[in-house]
């Protein structure tokens, strides 16, 4: 976790070169000590854990660890017993919740678009709450329509009259609508089927890259979590086990609990998680003849399942180019088998 | 029948004057009733209420066994306290003890029957209680509450006709009438237009609920 705080202050000091390092909290969420109980069930228990800005950080553990209780809580639908939570610098207990969540985006499983609207009015809503202007709004939902890869004539029809898939997608059309910092995302894609479901993991991803809001995402599916989360919370009963990226989550699991739950095939997924990039540079040879860049060709940006697949059925050394497009050396099968043991 | 046409045709005036006596007495009893009924639906449905929403609908129901005409006489027997025992008021009573029911039971299970991921949705973005009642569940509970509505109106038709026994003016009073002097042109020219109004009137709330239907998935 120590990583974790530099690599924040570093980004953070990037950002602001003349600010002092105490604007970290500009953009973040942060729960302190948070605890919360039903009757006399604790659901959880002293949880700590900071989401950082601009980043998509998931919380994922068996069903009842508490990660939809703790994803409610940021928004103020559930009130926590102990504790407190700091979003942009501010208590939440001293805020008033009606206009704090008219800026955070929320997007539900069960997606909830109200039928009695028809999808303009349906994204309408948090800008009409927050009384903007008709004009700014119809721009506003031109813009989103584009976003979220649906058409214009599909704003006049009714939320029945859509696929469960473009319904989804007008949920996040509506929490994006008046351009919130922070969006809240509780199995947005988990009723979907498989085909549709990672079709809108990709549009996510895509749109998070241009928009960089600070996301936290509740999932059950580990792959859902290991593709979309910078940074991935694995929770077990009401308590935090482990936060931490992907990669390392893989490399080094903090228990047996953490290991189990990433489940099977870890060697893989990791593969599909790194990039060449990642590679230590003096694992490259240098090459003995000058490669040409092709199409297809490995890249710092190619990532290690890509690079295996190559090693393995074209030649077991392969050329590797910068970002740039020139020559940065070879990479070598026996290498990659090498860095991976 | 053509009998009862010929005396319809003759008195048509009178009949018309007590048609609107018995129209009369059915709004007001179900303007009042929908304003008992509207509000405590929507009282008992509000978070730490929803526990007794079930002994309330008890209550109307209990109101409901008792027969119609028992109804009307008890309604007659306790206003007689104050004297107003005949007439216009206690039929008035009578027909909104009796026209609750279906209203606040149809406005529970209308506001009950919204997923609570709608309202969870609109909460979680910033919508106040008042705008998800307004904006939520209101409309969305308006076609099963106006059935309610529908189911009262019409029943209180039929009902109110009944008060002719405790001396209201209305299309009963030729239909009581009509019986006590053995006169079956009298006793239709009450009983045609008591069906033809309820059935004008259920047209007229099926047209009202065709128009507020919203498009479905084709």
């Amino acid at each position: 976790m120590e990583f974790l705080k530099e690599s924040f202050a570093k980004d953070e000091i990037q950002k602001h070169p003349n600010s002092p390092i105490t604007t970290h909290h500009l953009l973040m969420i942060e729960l302190k000590s948070i605890s919360k109980s039903y009757e006399n069930q604790q659901v959880i228990k002293n949880l700590s854990i900071s989401f950082p800005p601009n980043q998509i950080s998931v919380l994922i553990g068996p069903s009842g660890c508490g990660k939809t209780t703790t994803l409610e809580m940021i928004n103020g639908l559930v009130k926590p017993n102990g504790g407190e939570i700091i979003i942009d610098g501010k208590n939440l207990a001293a805020t008033d919740l009606i206009s704090l969540r008219r800026q955070i985006g929320y997007v539900i499983q069960e997606i909830g678009l109200f039928p009695h609207y028809n999808i303009y009015d349906n994204i309408a809503l948090v800008p009409r709450l927050l009384k903007w202007e008709e004009n700014r709004i119809k721009g506003r939902i031109d813009e989103l329509m584009n976003l979220v890869n649906l058409t214009a004539e599909q704003l006049a029809k009714y939320p029945a009259q859509l696929s469960g898939g473009q319904q989804q997608r007008v949920g996040v059309a509506r929490a994006l609508a008046a351009d919130p910092k922070y969006l809240l995302m509780d199995e947005p894609f988990g009723a979907l089927d498989p085909i549709n479901r990672s079709r809108l993991q990709d549009e996510f991803l895509r749109i998070q890259k241009k928009l960089r809001k600070t996301v936290v995402f509740v999932t059950h599916d580990m792959d859902e979590a290991l593709k979309l989360g910078d940074r991935i919370a694995i929770m077990k009963s009401g308590e935090l086990i482990q936060f931490d990226t992907p990669l390392n989550l893989m490399q080094n699991p903090g228990n047996d609990f953490v290991k189990e739950f990433i489940g099977a095939h870890r060697m893989l997924k990791s593969l599909q998680i790194m990039r060449i990039a990642d590679l230590p540079k003096n694992l490259f040879q240098s090459p003995e003849k000058n490669y040409k860049y092709e199409e297809g060709a490995l890249t710092f940006n190619s990532d290690l399942q890509s690079a295996l697949e190559m090693l393995l059925t074209k030649s077991t050394s392969q050329p590797v180019f910068d970002n740039d497009k020139k020559l940065a050396g070879l990479l070598t099968l026996d290498q990659l088998r090498t860095f991976l043991k | 029948m053509l009998d009862a046409l010929g005396y319809i045709s003759e008195n048509w005036k009178q009949i018309l004057q007590l048609t609107g006596y018995h129209i009369g007495i059915v709004a007001t009893s179900s303007a009042i009733a929908i304003g008992i009924a509207l509000p405590t639906g929507i009282f008992v449905t509000r978070p730490g209420w929803r526990q007794h929403a079930s002994s309330i609908i008890a209550i109307g129901n209990t109101f409901q066994t008792v027969p119609t005409l028992a109804v009307i006489g008890l309604a007659s027997a306790g206003l007689s306290i104050f004297d107003a025992g005949i007439g216009w008021w206690p039929a008035i009573l009578a027909l909104v003890v009796y026209s609750i029911l279906p209203i606040l039971t149809n406005t529970i299970s209308g506001i009950e029957q919204i997923p609570q991921s709608t309202m969870r949705a609109g909460k979680g973005m910033g919508m106040t209680d008042q705008q998800i009642l307004t904006k939520i569940e209101l409309p969305l509970a308006f076609p099963v509450i106006l059935a309610g509505i529908r189911t009262a109106v019409v029943i209180n038709i039929g009902t109110a006709a009944l008060a002719a026994a405790i001396g209201a003016d209305c299309l009963g009073t030729l239909i009581f009438q009509g019986i006590s002097t053995g006169n079956t042109q009298i006793l239709l020219a009450g009983a045609i237009p008591t069906a033809i109004l309820a059935v004008i009137i259920d047209l007229i709330f099926g047209i009202i609920e065709r128009f507020n239907l919203r498009p479905q998935r084709h």
